[in-house]
């Protein structure tokens, strides 16, 4: 069973108690009064909200007052009480809550209500997010994104970590949609862009500032006013970079490049990196100060191959209002089998090839051309060669032939990346020194080409 | 609510609450066991109350 964001309203400490003990497996919070109830329901998130009718000796039904915020929030809401009187039973129904809980057995009762639950609204709310929003089955990611969502709709910061390829741009925009900003969804992979071309994207610039600011240019901070701001790949930002933006948080007011007055923008960051966060902290490539203000909460994400459950969802998702793909259970098993180390962009990629390459049933052989090289290297072994770069070696010696690969990596990296250079550095972890040896030599073997 | 029933109510409550607790007991861990049994006397204490002011009060 997934694990559910709870929220118990609960004036009687031994009752939470009995309630933590009986949700033991979800994510519980408290409020003992209707104040704390309020704030936690208007800033979390939470699929189902236990409400005692009675908070307090002299309380008058605060328990009720709450079903109409909860249901507004798409909180399943559940009334419990030891005071069950047709009168109050009837009002809690016609306020919208879902269950009318009796105190005793919270054993047998809690579990029912969960399983309902499940089976109801909030259940079909669960499925929608992991089947449409942010695909998974794997209920270690469930858990982690149901956790990030309590704090969605908070000001607090999040940092997403995970591998390349593993959602963290989807989770970022899930959050966003479930934060309650009214504002734009920002995103900018720092590690596409010079620092002076960030600081410029970030800021904006007014006219005149710059060869070629032709006109002011509003900058992400500024788009994402009253939204959310994405960080991604923050680890390729410069420690001066990084100063400037930390200014940026703390005060929501910045100078654009050129500009004479701050401008103001009310955004909320959520940063990502596929890096080692504890690495670059120790390196001294991540400021600490820096560092302290985006990360709030931290949401770790796995790489597809420890969540293989995924794989057959996703590659639906993918092929959704496009021609369904069937496999030969050898070739299915061969897709589970296989390690996806470009997780859900290599995955994508590849249901792309096969949809347009392939008719019929995909065979065994069809998925092992596609997708050899990293099954090879799970096995531990050299990855196989094509027979050109074979061939290629035995002509030309085994240093032409690494070259002619390396060249031949660079060379998809920017393609894919649109030429942006500090991306494929970031990405394929290569020197600049490397990266335009690469790019002299193939602008010579085209000069040489075109005589 | 009059003040009877909310004694009633409170009453009502605090012994659901000793029931599901005396039924956790068994299976819980030592450092909860003890906080638990702590928040059980608490509540016998706050029904000893009720039970004095329900005593105090107008019979029906």
């Amino acid at each position: 069973m997934s694990k559910l964001n709870i929220l118990v309203v609960e004036d009687d400490p031994l009752s939470r108690e009995v309630m933590d003990s009986n949700l033991a497996g979800h994510a519980v919070d408290f409020a003992s009064d209707k104040a704390a109830a309020e704030r936690k329901l208007k800033t979390g998130h939470y699929d189902i909200c236990f409400l005692d009718l009675l908070l307090g000796d002299n309380d008058d039904y605060s328990g009720l007052k709450l079903i109409p915020l909860a249901v507004s929030k798409g909180v399943y809401s559940v009334v419990m009480s030891s005071c069950d009187t047709e009168e109050t039973i009837s009002r809690a129904y016609a306020l919208g809550c879902k269950e009318f809980y009796v105190k005793g057995n919270e054993q047998q009762n809690l579990a029912a209500i969960i399983a309902r639950y499940m089976r109801d609204d909030g259940g079909k709310k669960a499925q929608q997010i992991f089947s449409g929003d942010f695909i998974t089955n794997d209920p270690e990611t469930r858990s982690r994104v149901s956790e990030a969502l309590k704090y969605a709709a908070t000001e607090l910061p999040l940092m997403i970590l995970g591998p390349s390829g593993t959602g963290k741009t989807t989770l970022a925009q899930l959050l966003h949609a479930h934060s309650g900003r009214d504002g734009n969804f920002v995103a900018i992979n720092c590690a596409a862009y010079t620092e002076d071309l960030l600081e410029s994207e970030l800021f904006g610039y007014k006219r005149g500032s710059f060869t070629g600011a032709h006109e002011n240019r509003k900058g992400k901070l500024a788009q994402a006013d009253k939204g959310t701001l994405f960080l991604d790949e923050i680890g390729a930002m410069s420690q001066n970079m990084q100063v400037k933006l930390l200014k940026a948080i703390e005060e929501k007011s910045f100078y654009p490049l050129g500009a004479d007055k701050p401008e103001y923008s009310d955004f909320r960051v959520i940063s990502a990196t596929l890096e080692d966060v504890q690495k670059l902290l120790a390196e001294g490539k991540l400021r600490f100060d820096f560092f302290q203000r985006v990360h709030g909460m931290t949401i770790g994400l796995k790489p597809l191959a420890q969540r293989k459950c995924d794989i057959l969802p996703l590659m639906q998702a993918f092929t959704k209002g496009k021609k369904r793909l069937a496999f030969e259970l050898a070739a299915r098993d061969h897709l589970l089998d296989h390690n996806w180390p470009g997780n859900t962009r290599e995955l994508k990629r590849f249901v792309e090839l096969i949809g347009a390459g392939t008719q019929g049933v995909v065979t065994l052989e069809t998925v092992r051309r596609h997708i050899t090289p990293a099954a090879a290297q799970r096995r531990g072994i050299a990855e196989p060669v094509t027979q050109a770069q074979y061939d290629y070696a035995l002509e030309h010696g085994l240093s032409a032939a690494v070259d002619r690969f390396t060249e031949g990596l660079i060379a998809r990296n920017l393609s894919e990346n649109g030429g942006k250079k500090a991306a494929a550095l970031a990405q394929l972890k290569i020197s600049k020194c490397l990266l335009y040896a690469a790019l002299a030599k193939a602008r010579k073997a085209e000069e040489n080409h075109n005589g | 609510m009059a003040d009877v029933e909310k004694i009633y109510h409170n009453l009502k409550s605090r012994a659901v609450g000793l029931k599901s607790a005396a039924e956790l007991l068994p299976n819980c861990a030592p450092e909860k066991r003890d906080k638990v049994i702590a928040l059980m006397r608490d509540a016998a204490k706050e029904i000893e109350r009720l039970l004095t002011e329900l005593e105090a009060g107008p019979r029906p």
